[in-house]
Parts: structure tokens; C-alpha cells; sequence
């Protein structure tokens, strides 16, 4: 019996890399494709996915669901929001901001790994679903693996000028921007 | 005189107990006919789950509906029984019934962080289906088999058969069941696509049944008088103790049809249940001058029972406020077989007496946002897996239920069944028959906590 279990698992293990993705890719700079950054769950989504590159998650509206599931904080908290991302995309009460000010969401620790979406970074969506609101950015990233790209060119990404809040921006840096620039070149040694 | 009587006696009643008490086709199907499941929220819809399965009792309506959970949950469900029986034996009716509070499930729920799509795991312990049932009768009958005849009676003849029947005697009776059939379950689920997941369940099965029977029959009007059948009284108590244990496996998917439907199925594999049996029977008999004879006997059984494939497939639709469900489930009971020596003879009779059935099971709810609440009915089909059988032996439910959050991680269900269907039940003390309308409630308490 126990094998079979085991046969079970394995098999979940398989069928789980068919369409559902438990790793997220590691990303990586354009300019630079040896230099990997492995994305966690507390990570900044909407800092790569934006509204043409949305998140992997299936939006949650897709899946059938009473209404009264999405308007109400405590039955959408319930059954939708997973316990695993709620603080990056609920707020104390757990229940989806669709619009607003994001100023009031926690630093989390995507921030501290990523620094360029942190700080003063307005793309922290709180939105379950992924939407980016205002995002904007320059840099130009490439999902490693099986992943997708995202062109310079694209209307979504940040702009160049926007330099707190751009990978490249930090990498020129010569450490006077923030500390986090520094800790990124460690990494690199 | 009497150690040839007593004798005689004994070897005659070892033969005849050899056979009474030996299994019978039904021994077989009642181990998994009748079996409501469990879940309050799930028996609140009518068992219309299928094609919903969003919480921890997913791992027996449908695997799949498992990747639809996003949190972690702890479940824990407790029940209330409620058997009645209205017995009526050659014209006499008496009302009796059976209460029992049972520990009903306790699960765990654990969905793997995903950037995209659903893994899901679960495990836990549930009761799907109660043993418990009462019967009790009384009555003026001249009918018998043969356990109640018996050889020498007369010392002079001791090979010559006299029936304790043929005669009216008073006859009373006793009879009740209780117990369980439960599952241990471990599951996973995965989404596959955006619209479709699939789920797997290991069960391993348990079950446990305490019969008890009282059987009297008295000579009230003296009619066998006659020396050398002049007896006065048989009383007879049986007791059947069963153990049940398997294992199976069943498969589920859910498909999300547009943003209003989903579409589950499910397979549920063969499986072999072992069941021991232990039991033991006293009888004696009372002549009229006193003299009394017992028929002890005691002993241990073991067989194994087959059940075959069974599907399952429903239909959820989100309509704003309220959900509509439906859902079937197809088993043939004339594939169930015994895989034990002798009984195998009797594979026979389940292709004969039984059939396949489709139970139907239908389910509404309606969610009350203003008082976080969620208000359920439904109705369970349960057609009899007997051929030939009236429409009123067929099981119909009626089901409501109540969910409410506590707060925004913890729920309460309450789910009340109500079950109305006709029997006739027999054995060989009672051929005759005592003709049974069951009314079967229960209520269900069930927490979810969900992290």
C-alpha cells in the first residue's frame, strides 16, 4: 500500500507540472542572463506582471462562485483569498481593494529582495486578481525557464526615468541611492 | 431419554444454525447501500455536491472540487440519529425507534502555495453510513421454518422431525443494528488547466455492526398439547458482531463551465471488503411439563464481499445569490459478489434479485450576505437495489440546512435529514414478515476553520 501511495504522490508531483506552477521561474536581468533572482510568494507580482502580463493565477472572478462571494469581505476572505499570499494582497481585513490608495499596504519582504519595487513603488497592487493599477517601469526582465518575456517597448512597462523603481537604475547605481543596491552587488560576489 | 433427546437435539439445531445464521446475499449490499455521506453542507443540498465540492468533504463527493480550497482547513463534524420504525406483524403495530450521537468526521486541509493553479492535499475520517436500525413485533402466527422443528422429540422415534409451527403461537420479537462504515481518507487535487482539476482519494475503509436478536414464541393457546410435541415455548437470542475493512481509490475531476457552472465526475474503484463475524446463538425450548432443552452456539466467520466500479457525476450553477446543484451516482448492484468458498454459490441470487440504481440527489442554496448566512434544501432519491420492488421502498430525503460564519475563518452547517421508505424484513423465525415504515432523521453539526 505504501508504494501506491507514493505512485499517488508522484503523480500529483507530474500532473501538478502540466498547468499548475508551485516554483516560480527565476528572473533574471536582459543585460544580464546569468544573474538570477529566485521570486517567493511575498514578492512584488505586479512589478513583472502587469496588465498584458498578468499574474499566473487564474482570476479568481473566472471561477464560478456565488456573487456575494466577491462583495462581501468576510465570505470572499473565506473561500478566496489563499493563505499564503494574504498579506501582500489583502488588507488587516483581508478583504480585497480594488481601487485606491495602496500607501496603507505592509512592506513586505518582496521589497527587501526586490528594492526597486519597493519604497516609494505605487505598482503593490492589492488586487487579487492581478491587475496592476498605475505600474510603470522601465526595465526590461526576462522570466527564465518556460516562462514569458516582457519588451522595452511595451505601453505597461515602467519608464526610464523612473529610476527608484527600475532594476537597471539600481545596478548603475553607485550605492548613493539606496542601500539595497549594495546588497544586490554582495549577492553577485 | 433426555441425553438421546438432547443429542438428537444438538445435532439437528448445528445444522440448522449452520444455515440460518450463514450470510446472505443482503449481508453483502448493506454494507455500502444506503450510504449518505457525510458533510452538513453537502447534506443540506441533498448530497447535490458532486458538481460544488469546495470543502474538506470533497475527499468523498468528488477529489477534484479539493483544488478549489485556497486555505488551509480544519473540519470537524459531529451527528444525531434518529431511527424510528413503525413495525407491523400480522396485524399488530408497535412504534419503536433508535437515537445515536456519533463523532462524524474530522479532516484536514492543506493547499500547497501555487503561483498558478491549485495542489491541494487532505486528510481525515469520516462516517458514511450508519448500521443502526430496531424492530420490534408481536403477533399471533402459525407460520415457520424449519429452526423451529426438531428431532428427537419422541424417544421412542428419535430420528422423527416435530414442527413448533403450523399452529398459532404468540410470537414476539427483538431486533436492532448499530454501527458504522468509515473511511480514512487521504487525498491530493491539482489543477490541470484553467477550467479543470483532478483529484485522487486512498480509503481505507472500516466498519464495525453489533446485531442483537430476542426471539420468543409461546404456546398461548396450547395447541400442541400432544405428547410428544407438546411444547410450551422457544426463546432464541442471537448475536452478530461484524468487523469491516478495505481499501479503494476514487478518482474526481470538476470542470469550470464559463463563470456560473461547474461539471464534477467521479469513479469510484472496485473493492474487496473483508469481514469478520463473530457470533453466537442461545436458544431453548419448554415443554409443557417443564423439561428444557438449550441449543448454545458460537463461532467465527470470515468472508470477503466485492463491490464494483461506481460513478458519479453532477452540475453546479451559480445564479447570483443562489446555487442550483444535481448530481447522480450510478452503482450495479448485480456485480457485487462474494469471494468465499460455499458463498460464491450465491453470486447467483445478486444477478437475479438485484439491479443497478441511480441515485438522484438535487440541491439549492441561498446565501443571505446581510446575515452571513447561507440557507440550503434538497432532496435525496434512493432507489432500492431489490428487483421487482414497490416504488415505496425506494429511500426519499428531504434535506435543509444553515451555514453562517462566525467570523471570516470559522463556519458552523447544520444540515437535518428526513427519510421516509417501506421494508419487509424476514428470517427464519419469521417467515411471515414484519411489513416496516422507517422514518429516518439526522442532524448534523459541522465546524470548519479555515486558516
Amino acid at each position: 500500500m505504501n508504494y501506491k501511495i507514493y505512485l499517488v504522490f508522484l503523480s500529483f508531483v507530474i500532473m501538478a507540472g502540466c498547468y499548475t506552477v508551485i516554483k516560480h521561474p527565476a528572473v533574471s536581468d536582459s543585460d544580464n542572463a546569468s544573474f538570477q533572482h529566485p521570486v517567493y510568494f511575498s514578492d512584488d507580482c505586479n512589478s513583472c506582471h502587469t496588465t498584458d502580463q498578468p499574474l499566473l493565477m487564474t482570476p479568481q472572478e473566472e471561477i464560478p462562485r456565488l456573487n456575494y462571494i466577491y462583495n462581501n469581505d468576510r465570505w470572499y476572505y473565506y473561500y478566496e483569498s489563499p493563505w499564503w499570499s494574504r498579506d501582500i494582497f489583502y488588507q488587516s481585513g483581508g478583504y480585497p481593494v480594488n481601487s485606491g490608495d495602496n500607501s496603507t499596504l505592509p512592506t513586505t519582504s518582496a521589497r527587501r529582495r526586490f528594492p526597486g519595487a519597493g519604497g516609494n513603488d505605487q505598482s503593490v497592487s492589492n488586487n487579487p486578481i492581478g491587475v496592476a493599477g498605475s505600474n510603470t517601469g522601465s526595465s526590461t526582465r526576462i522570466i527564465s525557464g518556460d516562462s514569458t518575456s516582457t519588451s522595452g517597448n511595451n505601453s505597461n512597462i515602467r519608464q526610464a526615468d523612473d529610476k527608484s523603481s527600475t532594476r537597471e537604475g539600481q545596478r548603475n547605481s553607485d550605492g548613493d541611492q539606496n542601500s539595497n543596491v549594495r546588497k544586490v552587488d554582495r549577492k553577485k560576489k | 431419554m433426555i441425553k438421546i433427546l438432547n443429542i438428537s437435539l444438538l445435532l439437528i439445531i448445528l445444522v440448522l444454525l449452520s444455515l440460518s445464521l450463514a450470510q446472505g446475499t443482503y449481508d453483502a449490499i448493506r454494507i455500502t447501500d444506503n450510504e449518505l455521506g457525510f458533510g452538513a453542507r453537502a447534506l443540506g443540498m441533498g448530497g447535490a455536491y458532486v458538481g460544488v465540492a469546495d470543502d474538506y468533504s470533497a475527499i468523498y463527493w468528488n477529489p477534484g472540487g479539493l483544488a478549489q480550497m485556497r486555505k488551509m482547513e480544519f473540519w470537524m463534524e459531529l451527528s444525531n440519529l434518529n431511527y424510528g420504525n413503525s413495525v407491523e406483524f400480522q396485524g399488530n403495530v408497535k412504534d419503536v425507534s433508535t437515537s445515536a450521537t456519533k463523532f462524524n468526521s474530522i479532516g484536514f486541509t492543506f493547499p500547497i502555495p501555487t503561483y498558478r493553479g491549485s495542489l491541494v492535499f487532505a486528510f481525515g475520517y469520516q462516517r458514511l453510513k450508519d448500521f443502526e436500525y430496531q424492530n420490534e413485533f408481536s403477533g399471533i402466527s402459525a407460520e415457520g421454518t424449519d429452526r423451529l422443528s426438531f428431532s428427537g422429540v419422541d424417544p421412542d422415534n428419535p430420528n422423527d422431525i416435530y414442527d413448533f409451527f403450523g399452529r398459532d403461537v404468540e410470537k414476539t420479537g427483538y431486533a436492532s443494528d448499530d454501527g458504522s462504515i468509515n473511511q480514512w481518507s487521504f487525498a491530493g487535487a491539482v489543477d490541470v488547466s484553467p477550467t479543470a482539476s483532478v483529484g485522487l482519494a486512498l480509503n481505507f475503509w472500516t466498519g464495525k455492526s453489533n446485531y442483537l436478536q430476542d426471539f420468543d414464541q409461546f404456546d398461548i393457546y396450547n395447541n400442541f398439547d400432544m405428547y410428544p410435541a407438546d411444547f410450551n415455548e422457544y426463546i432464541e437470542n442471537r448475536k452478530i458482531s461484524s468487523k469491516y475493512s478495505s481499501f479503494n481509490a476514487k478518482f474526481g475531476a470538476l470542470f469550470k463551465v464559463g463563470n456560473q457552472a461547474r461539471i464534477g465526475l467521479g469513479i469510484e474503484s472496485p473493492q474487496t471488503f473483508k469481514v469478520k463475524e463473530d457470533y453466537s446463538s442461545d436458544g431453548i425450548l419448554y415443554f409443557d411439563n417443564g423439561e428444557n432443552f438449550t441449543f448454545p452456539e458460537e463461532g467465527n466467520f470470515e468472508y470477503n464481499v466485492k463491490i464494483p466500479f461506481r460513478f458519479s457525476g453532477g452540475v453546479s450553477v451559480a445564479l447570483g445569490k443562489i446555487l442550483l446543484s444535481g448530481s447522480t451516482k450510478y452503482t450495479d448492484w448485480s456485480q457485487v459478489k462474494f469471494d468465499t468458498g460455499d458463498l460464491n454459490d450465491l453470486n447467483r441470487n445478486f444477478k437475479t434479485g438485484y439491479r443497478g440504481t441511480f441515485k438522484l440527489n438535487f440541491g439549492a442554496e441561498l446565501g443571505i450576505p446581510l446575515y452571513d448566512s447561507q440557507i440550503r434544501a434538497g432532496y435525496i432519491y434512493d432507489p432500492t437495489p431489490l428487483k421487482n420492488m414497490p416504488s415505496d421502498n425506494n429511500r426519499k430525503y428531504l434535506t435543509f440546512g444553515l451555514g453562517t460564519l462566525i467570523d471570516r475563518m470559522f463556519k458552523i452547517d447544520i444540515a437535518y435529514l428526513r427519510g421516509t421508505w417501506k421494508q419487509t424484513t424476514y428470517d427464519d423465525l419469521t417467515p411471515e414478515g414484519t411489513f416496516e415504515d422507517i422514518t429516518y432523521q439526522k442532524l448534523l453539526l459541522n465546524f470548519a476553520y479555515r486558516f
